[in-house]
């Protein structure tokens, strides 16, 4: 997995001055926090049906050999094929065999996280096989060879207009020559151009929202039904999805599917909630002759037992990006993963190593909204305190930031000097203020006096006044 | 409401680094309003910080013995009162978290946290009342986020101010971070300031003369922003609007407001 | 990859903690008021149109009223599921065959159930169903038996013996909100949904 989280202090920067993007990322605030809390508000004992999917969720993990094992027996007895992947250059190596296998030279595709995860598209591209992202923000992003920018938006960071720019350069080749510049204009010439790919493609490859392991069923979720065209027009469905994407039974599946869309979306429900189940049957009339369904652990049983095992909770809904005040000013490629914003900033480090993934756990304001929001209550700000940890204990924290913590460690621990200190620095603040405002600060202070003014002290320390009126 | 010092007990005021060193009138305005509730105030000597910065930062061993430190200090109080949300949620949501059950403190980690409490939430609990004013200019609120989501603190302030005939007009977006986030906003002053110009731009538009918040992080944090932006609106802590510890410049343009 | 296997699940065993007890699932929340009502109220915040017919006999009128309506060409693809058991002698519309793979064929088909909860029809593939007739259907005409509309998505379940291979919740047409977070009809399949209630069951 690609990390480049290193520049994020500058990708930050400039995205905060993106005019586009800012304008762009506006778009979240009525699009999905206003949504989601209609839809939580709509829905009676939506607060209940969160503890109930964690439940679902934690007791899956607590049990996961075992379910996972009835869904691939399932799966087989179905005539399906279950593939496990330890890596993603395993997970790569099956999807290309299968692919080969089937002498496949285009295969369609629905999002999918697991597969940016795994970065399955340059793999198939180098072994000859051209892979079509149908999902329409996962076109665009492939279109311009960029990477998704949302978990479930994977273009919220463009406006209409790039989108624009990017099919007229892109489209002539399809006799689409006109640059069209209204939304439905540019939704209908991509539909025309896919539909096309979907007829011919030899394979369909899907992710899944979740695994059902008592009937060894994908389930996909969509709102534009390209899951189920990916699924249902070519001769061989393959599935790549995560080991942790299992559920017991359909009744629990659906407690997750309540949750879903509703927290990430606002929807009660997507338009297609698919639930495919084994290969084509004797009877059926149409639907792939082959079933394949690739678990992927790369790195995620090893968050088991550890501090970061809740994060395997997780149902991809993107509410925790939607509701980040970090998130929403610069946006997805800031933090250099496919995983941005706080569920991003637990997951990275742990598929990736902390080593490589530095800023992303530290990039928040521990403002907490994030697990407020989480359909399966993950302590977000507690894990990603759990990375800070980590990279404390292996002195990966900048210095100066070590220093800092460690001279007011002592401090703390001796009242006498801390009075001293704290008496001391209120005097130079009072000193360097004028008509008590300070304007400019040197050092860590100077990061503050860029965006913002500070109010000097208006009199000595608490404890000082406290001690000369009350006498202690 | 004029109970008698005394008369509940005594409660120990803990008054967090920030008041310490920023806002000391803070400090005296939540003291005043614990003695008006009919408490004894003890400042007890020897406070420095709960440790929160170090827990923030990662630095576990001695966020755990600067906590090690405040629960002996703190021991002796059966009611422990802290004018701030985020550190109020130190010691009573993370102090518990830092000590293994088998640790001797586990015990009293969990003690001191049930008996520790944020100014407004400790005012609202102990039934006090503040007096009204007549004529007093409305008020808009701002959510510190710790308080808000880690102990609830969200209507507690609201009536409080309401009592003391202070309309409080809400922001836009309540529950939207200002970008204070202790060390964040040094490790990441542009997004912090960032986050800090959408809040002033919500409070501006809320077109109240003042705004009140319960946490010193966050009132330097706005203030600073505010200022910076030219805007004319005072940042108060709920504290001293409750106490009337306010400066005649409250008073001065109250028909600027609305 | 055998190897992969035994790895992964022998990690995972490592970590199973058997004493981990899951509570029965309460029941599907419960629906308010009449389930077609809620239906008819469901479907029409998808956005979906709604006629009713007493019996299939009517369902040939209905689908050409609503065609004409839209102003929408009089082609239709009928689904396996209805073939030969509708007359259109006395409608105006010409019956396709073959995938519609061009836009402007409705297709016009059965389903499994209808879910009140949400608005929603279930389709299930089988020896009367084709599956991409549903998809690539511009519009996509689907009669929904009254007597076939459960509450909740679990209840569906208990309709069917064993899995199909697909069985999908449909609401409303196809969309898409990728860009800028407004919603598009018809991204790839249906742009337009009308359900025809229907109270005999095909």
């Amino acid at each position: 997995m690609q990390v480049e989280s290193g520049a994020f202090v500058e990708k930050a920067r400039a995205a905060l001055t993106d005019a586009t993007l800012q304008h762009a990322l506006k778009h979240i605030k009525h699009g999905f926090v206003e949504a989601r809390a209609g839809a939580a508000a709509r829905l009676p004992g939506f607060e209940a049906m969160r503890d109930r999917a964690r439940d679902i969720r934690a007791h899956t993990l607590a049990h996961l050999a075992e379910h996972l094992e009835r869904f691939e027996a399932n799966v087989t007895a179905l005539g399906g094929h279950v593939h496990w992947a330890a890596d993603a250059e395993e997970a790569r190596a099956i999807v290309v065999r299968l692919c080969r296998e089937k002498g496949a030279r285009t295969v369609t595709k629905s999002k999918s996280m697991v597969t940016e995860e795994i970065e399955l598209n340059p793999a198939l591209e180098a072994a000859g096989i051209a892979p079509v992202e149908t999902d329409l923000g996962e076109y665009i992003i492939q279109l311009r060879h960029e990477k998704p920018s949302h978990i479930i938006a994977p273009v919220i960071h463009l406006s209409k207009d790039q989108v624009a720019d990017t099919f007229h350069a892109e489209h002539p080749k399809y006799g689409f020559t006109e640059r069209l510049t209204e939304r439905p204009a540019l939704v209908r010439e991509a539909r025309a151009i896919l539909r096309e790919r979907f007829l011919k493609a030899d394979v369909g490859i899907t992710g899944a929202n979740f695994l059902v392991a008592e009937t060894g069923s994908a389930v996909v979720v969509t709102n534009e039904g390209n899951a189920d065209l990916t699924a249902s027009l070519p001769d061989t469905h393959i599935v790549v999805t995560g080991i942790e994407k299992v559920v017991p039974t359909l009744a629990d599946c659906h407690t997750l599917l309540r949750l879903l869309p509703r927290s990430a979306t606002g929807q009660d429900i997507t338009a297609y909630v698919s639930f495919f189940t084994g290969p084509k049957r004797a009877a059926d009339l149409s639907g792939p002759s082959s079933f394949h369904v690739v678990l992927v652990d790369n790195g995620r049983s090893s968050m088991l037992g550890t501090e970061f095992e809740e994060m395997l909770r997780c149902i991809r809904c993107g509410a925790c990006l939607n509701h980040c005040p970090v998130y929403a000013n610069v946006g997805g490629h800031a933090y250099g993963s496919v995983y941005p914003g706080p569920m991003g900033a637990v997951l990275t480090p742990s598929l990736a190593g902390i080593d490589k993934a530095g800023h992303l756990p530290n990039a928040s304001s521990f403002c907490g909204r994030c697990e407020a929001v989480c359909p399966v209550r993950i302590p977000l700000p507690k894990m990603m305190r759990h990375w800070r940890e980590r990279e404390f204990e292996r002195h990966l924290s900048p210095a100066p930031m070590r220093w800092g913590l460690g001279l007011w460690a002592a401090l703390a621990a001796r009242p006498a000097l801390y009075r001293l200190a704290l008496g001391l620095a209120s005097r130079l603040l009072r000193g360097r203020a004028t008509k008590g405002w300070i304007g400019r600060l040197p050092l860590a202070g100077a990061g503050w006096t860029g965006g913002r003014d500070l109010r000097a002290p208006s009199g000595g320390t608490f404890q000082q006044q406290w001690r000369r009126r009350r006498g202690g | 409401m004029s109970a008698s010092p005394e008369s509940h007990g005594t409660i120990a005021l803990f008054v967090t680094c920030l008041v310490d060193l920023m806002r000391p009138e803070v400090g005296f305005a939540a003291a005043a309003l614990a003695e008006r509730a009919g408490f004894r105030v003890v400042v007890p000597e020897g406070q420095t910080c709960c440790g929160q910065p170090n827990f923030n930062g990662g630095d576990r061993a001695a966020a755990r013995r600067m906590a090690a430190r405040v629960i002996r200090l703190l021991e002796p109080f059966e009611r422990v009162v802290v004018p701030s949300g985020s550190c109020a949620a130190m010691i009573a949501v993370h102090y518990p978290s830092l000590f293994d059950d088998a640790d001797a403190l586990a015990g009293k980690a969990r003690a001191l946290a049930v008996r520790t409490r944020e100014l407004t939430a400790f005012l609202a609990e102990a039934g006090f009342a503040p007096e009204a004013r007549a004529g007093a200019a409305p008020v808009a609120y701002h959510d510190a986020c710790s308080g808000l989501r880690e102990l609830g603190v969200r209507a507690q302030p609201r009536a409080l101010l309401r009592q003391a005939g202070v309309d409080v007009v809400e922001l836009a977006e309540p529950e939207v971070c200002c970008g204070f986030g202790g060390t964040f906003c040094v490790k990441y002053p542009d997004i912090s300031a960032r986050m800090a110009a959408n809040k002033a731009a919500d409070i501006e538009a809320a077109g109240a003369a003042t705004v009140a918040m319960g946490d010193v992080g966050c009132m330097l944090n706005i203030e600073g922003r505010l200022h910076r932006q030219g805007s004319a609106v005072r940042v108060r802590h709920v504290a001293e609007i409750l106490a009337g510890h306010l400066s005649d410049e409250d008073f001065a343009e109250d028909d600027s407001a609305g | 990859m055998a190897d992969s296997r035994e790895q992964i699940l022998g990690r995972l065993r490592r970590f199973a903690r058997p004493e981990v007890d899951l509570a029965p699932a309460p029941p599907p929340p419960a629906q308010a008021g009449a389930i077609l009502d809620l239906f008819v109220e469901r479907l029409g915040a998808a956005r979906a149109t709604v006629d009713r017919a007493a019996g299939l006999a009517e369902v040939p009128a209905a689908a050409a009223r609503y065609l004409a309506g839209q102003n929408l060409p009089a082609r239709l693809r009928l689904a396996p599921g209805l073939a030969g058991r509708l007359d259109f002698a006395a409608t105006p519309l010409t019956l396709e065959d073959g995938l519609p793979e061009a836009d402007g064929i409705a297709v016009l088909t059965d389903c499994l159930a209808g879910v009140a909860e949400t608005g929603t029809f279930v389709a299930a593939s089988g020896p009367g169903s084709d599956p991409r007739l549903n998809l690539l259907a511009e519009t996509l005409i689907v009669v929904v038996a009254t007597g076939r509309v459960a509450a909740s998505y679990e209840d569906v379940w208990r309709m069917l013996d064993g899995t199909p291979r697909l069985v999908g919740f449909v609401t409303g047409a196809s969309r898409t909100a990728d860009i800028e977070q407004t919603i598009e009809w018809g991204a790839h399949g249906p742009r337009r949904l009308h359900v025809i209630l229907c109270d005999e069951t095909p």
